[in-house]
């Protein structure tokens, strides 16, 4: 009843964020050539993928949009018999608002994993090797900091309700930090510029974690950020008249 | 014994918003106070708006309550909502949920959800309510939904069934059938709580009945006391007619001239006994429908209650 339920509100929107990151992961792919190779100076497909999708600015901040896209979900706190129903059977509310968060996070996952499997195309259309650990470590440092968004989004979901309000609060919110977040800059360059220390997506930059260092400000925020969000998600829950 | 359900005090206040955004409150419950002892068929009745529907989703869980107190089975229906979701099946009065499921996986997923699951039961009742599996639940009838709800509300095996509206659509054979249902699982044990306009169906399988009004409940007793105690009594000319809107029995007098009829609601032997004590001519005398004792109790007199509905 619960899985059921939540895919058959998410479908459409994970297929909403396949699209949405589908061409500047085949442009980001495509890119790569020995002429642009030579002129960055990178050593490998794998590291240029790794700078040109992973360093921000750059598409990967995509994910915070593909965070927010996915876990709008209508259906999460809105009243209506259906909910009633489902939570008339001996299903939490805890349950209920967790099964959402993790389902979202899941289909972030999947969202990156079709970039991971466009890279992986790339690298065969080059003829390159692809060094795949490096890049499933990043990913996930992404769908961690994506996951901070599902959060929030739920935060925003328990005060709007509506998913469309939802999307507009947190992205309305966004449009109040000064970073440019999503540039696709072709070629990437080694001298762009990294978010501050205290972005909650900066840990997902592979150059935050240079020289053994731990971007622990930016984690901290991103903690924060998603209990918040959750918190305020569950609090809501626990208040709503289904 | 711990009672099925018991409230007490129960008060629910909406609180809404005006165009000009003043605040107003709506009570859906006004001290809500009823029991329903465990096992056995209450029948819950009462017009629309009276609270019933509140009252089920704050014993459900699913509403708070904004004061007094809700216990199914002795757990507060709050704080030990989950416990008490484990023992209680429900039956929504709207019908078009989860149109797009297929109904062998509806019943599927319910049963996931349900430790004491028949599902011999739940195969017998797919069988002869001729309910297709492999449809989508929007695809079926108002009725066959119907029956698939009330199916998976028998076949989870709980302790207390509550039920909105359940035999909604279905033709007369298929509630002769339902009710049978019903009446086998109170026979099993189980307490089930009927939340219903349908007064011939309250007669055929209650046991108890509860009344509710402005979200209060007026009447509850047991179904044979109730139509025990009601009888309507008409009065020849007689002084005695002036006073008796003031007796405790009474429930109501309407007035026809010289003569006059009245609904008593507890002692009717008594009355009439005290009527031909003072010398009144009691011309009439018999005992009242549960539908008439239902229009008595929440419209003060049947026969103005009837032309009021007219």
């Amino acid at each position: 009843m619960l899985l059921a339920t939540i895919w058959r509100s998410l479908r459409w929107r994970l297929l909403a964020a396949l699209m949405l990151v589908a061409l500047p992961a085949f442009l980001v792919a495509w890119s790569y050539g020995p002429e642009r190779k030579d002129a960055i100076h990178f050593a490998s497909y794998s590291r240029y993928v790794e700078a040109t999708w992973f360093q921000l600015p750059g598409p990967s901040a995509l994910f915070l949009l593909i965070a927010v896209i996915v876990s709008a979900s209508g259906r999460l706190m809105r009243p209506g018999t259906e909910l009633a129903y489902t939570l008339a059977l001996p299903i939490s509310r805890r349950r209920w608002l967790l099964a959402h968060a993790g389902s979202f996070v899941a289909a972030v996952a999947a969202v990156q994993l079709f970039v991971l499997i466009v890279f992986a195309i790339g690298a065969r259309h080059w003829s390159q090797p692809l060094e795949l650990s490096p890049l499933l470590v990043r990913s996930v440092g992404v769908i961690a900091a994506a996951s901070v968004w599902v959060a929030v989004t739920i935060g925003a979901l328990g005060l709007a309700r509506y998913s469309v309000l939802a999307i507009a609060l947190v992205l309305g919110a966004l449009e109040l930090e000064p970073h440019g977040r999503f540039q696709l800059q072709l070629p990437v360059t080694h001298s762009m510029g990294m978010l501050s220390a205290w972005d909650p997506w900066a840990f997902a930059d592979p150059r935050a974690w240079q020289g053994g260092a731990v971007p622990v400000a930016s984690i901290g925020v991103a903690l924060a950020l998603g209990l918040v969000g959750l918190g305020v998600g569950a609090w809501r829950m626990q208040r709503l008249e289904a | 014994m711990t009672d099925a359900i018991r409230t007490d005090a129960l008060v629910k206040r909406y609180r809404r918003f005006s165009r000009l955004g003043r605040r107003t409150e709506h009570s859906a419950l006004a001290g809500l106070d009823f029991s329903v002892p465990p096992g056995g068929i209450t029948g819950l009745l009462g017009p629309n708006g009276a609270g019933k529907t509140t009252a089920v989703k704050i014993l459900l869980g699913l509403a708070r309550a904004t004061s007094g107190s809700a216990e199914v089975f002795g757990l507060d229906a709050q704080r030990d909502s989950l416990a008490i979701r484990e023992r209680v099946s429900f039956v929504p009065a709207e019908r078009a949920i989860f149109g797009w499921m297929r109904a062998e996986r509806f019943v599927a997923r319910v049963a996931r959800w349900s430790e004491r699951w028949d599902a011999a039961r739940a195969a017998r009742l797919m069988a002869r309510w001729r309910i297709d599996g492999r449809a989508r639940l929007r695809e079926l009838s108002s009725g066959t939904q119907s029956r698939l709800l009330l199916l998976v509300a028998l076949a989870r095996g709980a302790s207390l069934l509550v039920l909105d509206e359940p035999t909604t659509g279905l033709d007369p054979e298929a509630v002769d059938d339902a009710l049978s249902e019903l009446a086998i699982a109170a026979a099993d044990g189980a307490t089930v709580l009927l939340v219903t306009h349908r007064l011939e169906e309250v007669e055929r399988i209650c046991d108890r009945v509860v009344v509710m009004q402005d979200g209060r409940a007026l009447v509850q007793a047991d179904l044979d006391d109730l139509r025990a105690g009601w009888r309507t009594i008409e009065v020849a000319g007689h002084p005695v007619v002036d006073r008796l809107a003031t007796w405790e029995e009474v429930a109501h007098v309407t007035r026809f001239g010289e003569h006059a009829r009245m609904l008593v609601h507890s002692d009717a032997d008594v009355v009439v006994e005290r009527l031909r004590m003072l010398g009144a001519e009691v011309t009439s005398e018999r005992p009242l429908t549960l539908r008439e004792i239902y229009l008595a109790i929440t419209h003060g007199d049947a026969d103005a209650a009837r032309d009021d509905l007219a």
